[in-house]
């Protein structure tokens, strides 16, 4: 269960003053919840995002997920509790360019200190129910963008994540790229049961989800 | 995890850290380089110099006697007489003195009359001798030679070959003179001057000069023929009709029987004002050529600092740009659950290996490079270019053990 209070995000505009990029009274998303987060551009989505897997620290307020208070943990506790629980999907897969789709994907993995040789057949099996069997070895820079984004759905999901993150997956994608990955996603979050929340501006993809967060100049809107 | 990222990082992408690896490597190679081959000529310069604790000579320019003398180069200041050599032997003050006389070339390798004992002479009592025959033997009739192995190697000559030596002591254009030498024996390397030359028992220099002189023997008389006439170096005097007789020599090695010897020798030679023949230290005097090359060796070593201070700068300001233009990458391992220490023990690591892999390069190529660069004016220059790996071999001597040297 995702929890939060009175959260506040400030970022400071150059000028000497602040700007709040985030200000929710409260926030809360029940376990294994499906939700999609809705609003223009700079209406906090990516800033909340950041807040709930520890990337950012608000100026104020308590995030609790599943009874951790992550705005309590020091940074290296932080990390370690990202790595274990969070999986990210970005809007680029972000694959880094020297690393093989194999080793991009386990890399996740590898940072959370997870059994390689485990990983690497969970990985083998979702490149084939993905249809990107034998793709392991080859080099991101071959793949087609829906198929960078299907490794990065891979990695993310590896480490068998509680809160699953999406921020805008599917806006690089074309109409049958973006189906075809919105429906991993929601197969995923029904088969482990994790909570996930899915960041989009795509009508589409917002009809999938029973839910939505709606954002407003960083606030919750009604 | 984070090593191997790191050396991923480097291994597969080549092109992104070629430059770095370029100007890491330079500013490695070009100190590497320097050092050595400087370390290499002063080590060259020491090994040359140091058969020759004193040596007599005619007076003039001390730098010319030693370069004359020790180095082959250059031509000779003048002779003196033999009996200089003899007055040296009687004073008890020396355990071996042996004359050197100069004046005839083969193909620009000089021939240097001198005494059997030469061969027998050991500049370091805990090391064999100096000059040792390694093929064929030392002379012992008029005509024999005994060349140098670096000699042999670029003339071709070997034991029982036959050759004439040319007048004078430039590159073997002359006329030739005297009579016929025949090769009895090569030396063994000495990593120095005298692996370039012909020796020949003084008694053949003095013969083959006869005609100098109009067979008139110089007695005390020195011939003055000072460097710049090219054919007309100082060539021995010869002795007249009667054999037997000793003419004169270009120079006396000198090895004192000590320290309190060789002081008291030098100040007997400048007590004698009159005498037109001056007693040096060579190591003194490559101490003080030493310290003429300083300045320009301070010059040298002030550019050599000036091009590694720049590339030093530039490499961090490449690494810095590097490490800037990753930062969406550092951002990606943040998110995946990367700690902060984590991304900078992985920018650290590949910089590491940046640096360790462009220092490796660098100081390959500069100590290749040296290495090539001895080896191509190795027999070209008066001194081999020694490395620090060829030392001579031998253990240091005993304590208390008097070794050839200047007098502070």
């Amino acid at each position: 269960m995702i929890y939060g209070e009175h959260i506040q995000c400030d970022f400071p505009d150059g000028e000497g003053h602040h700007l709040r990029a985030l200000a929710i009274s409260a926030l809360t998303v029940p376990d294994h919840g499906c939700c999609a987060v809705i609003g223009p551009s700079g209406s906090g989505k990516s800033t909340l995002f950041r807040c709930l897997s520890g990337l950012l620290r608000p100026t104020a307020g308590r995030i609790l997920i599943d009874g951790t208070d992550i705005t309590a943990l020091g940074s290296g506790e932080l990390a370690k509790w990202r790595a274990g629980r969070v999986g990210f999907i970005f809007q680029q897969a972000l694959l880094l360019p020297y690393l093989t789709v194999m080793e991009n994907i386990l890399l996740a993995a590898d940072i959370a200190g997870l059994d390689r040789s485990q990983k690497r057949r969970e990985a083998e099996a979702w490149l084939a129910r993905l249809g990107m069997e034998g793709f392991g070895r080859r080099m991101p820079g071959r793949l087609s963008g829906g198929e960078k984004q299907r490794a990065g759905f891979i990695r993310a999901i590896l480490t068998a994540p509680q809160l699953l993150l999406a921020d805008e997956p599917t806006a690089s994608l074309d109409g049958d790229n973006s189906r075809l990955l919105m429906g991993c996603l929601l197969d995923y979050q029904r088969e482990s049961g994790c909570t996930l929340l899915c960041a989009t501006h795509d009508p589409a993809v917002q009809a999938l989800f029973p839910a939505q967060i709606r954002l407003m100049k960083g606030a919750l809107a009604s | 995890m984070i090593l191997r990222l790191a050396f991923l990082s480097i291994l597969r992408r080549p092109a992104r850290h070629m430059l770095l690896l370029l100007l890491l490597a330079a500013a490695c190679a070009l100190p590497v380089f320097l050092l050595q081959m400087t370390a290499g000529l002063y080590n060259g310069l020491n090994r040359a110099v140091e058969p020759f604790p004193i040596l007599m000579g005619a007076k003039g320019s001390p730098y010319q006697l030693v370069i004359n003398t020790v180095f082959l180069r250059d031509h000779p200041i003048g002779n003196i007489p033999y009996r200089d050599v003899e007055a040296l032997r009687e004073s008890g003050r020396a355990d071996l003195v042996i004359p050197l006389a100069f004046g005839d070339n083969y193909r620009g390798f000089r021939i240097v009359g001198t005494e059997p004992a030469l061969f027998e002479y050991k500049p370091n009592r805990t090391r064999g001798p100096w000059l040792s025959v390694a093929e064929g033997s030392a002379f012992a009739a008029p005509g024999d030679a005994v060349i140098g192995s670096e000699t042999a190697r670029r003339t071709g000559l070997t034991v029982g070959s036959t050759f004439r030596g040319i007048h004078g002591l430039t590159n073997g254009t002359g006329e030739e003179h005297g009579g016929t030498y025949r090769v009895t024996g090569i030396l063994a390397p000495v990593g120095g001057p005298y692996d370039t030359a012909i020796l020949v028992s003084i008694e053949d220099i003095w013969r083959a000069h006869r005609h100098e002189t109009g067979g008139q023997v110089r007695r005390g008389g020195i011939v003055r023929r000072h460097s710049g006439a090219a054919q007309a170096q100082a060539a021995p005097a010869a002795a007249e009709s009667a054999e037997g007789v000793k003419g004169d020599v270009t120079a006396v090695l000198v090895h004192p029987t000590g320290y309190r010897e060789a002081m008291q020798l030098l100040q007997e030679a400048q007590r004698a004002r009159s005498s037109d023949s001056q007693l040096i230290f060579p190591a003194q005097t490559l101490i003080a050529l030493y310290s003429m090359a300083g300045q320009s060796r301070e010059f040298w070593e002030l550019l050599t600092g000036g091009l590694i201070g720049a590339a030093v700068l530039i490499t961090l300001l490449a690494m810095y740009w590097n490490g800037l233009s990753r930062l969406s990458e550092f951002a990606l391992l943040r998110a995946l659950g990367a700690g902060d220490s984590a991304v900078l023990r992985l920018l650290a690591a590949e910089q590491a290996l940046l640096l360790l892999t462009g220092a490796a390069a660098g100081w390959l190529i500069g100590w290749g490079g040296s290495v090539l660069a001895a080896g191509a004016i190795e027999g070209r220059a008066a001194v081999g270019v020694s490395h620090p790996h060829r030392r001579e071999a031998g253990p240091p001597p005993p304590p208390g053990t008097w070794r050839p040297g200047p007098p502070w």
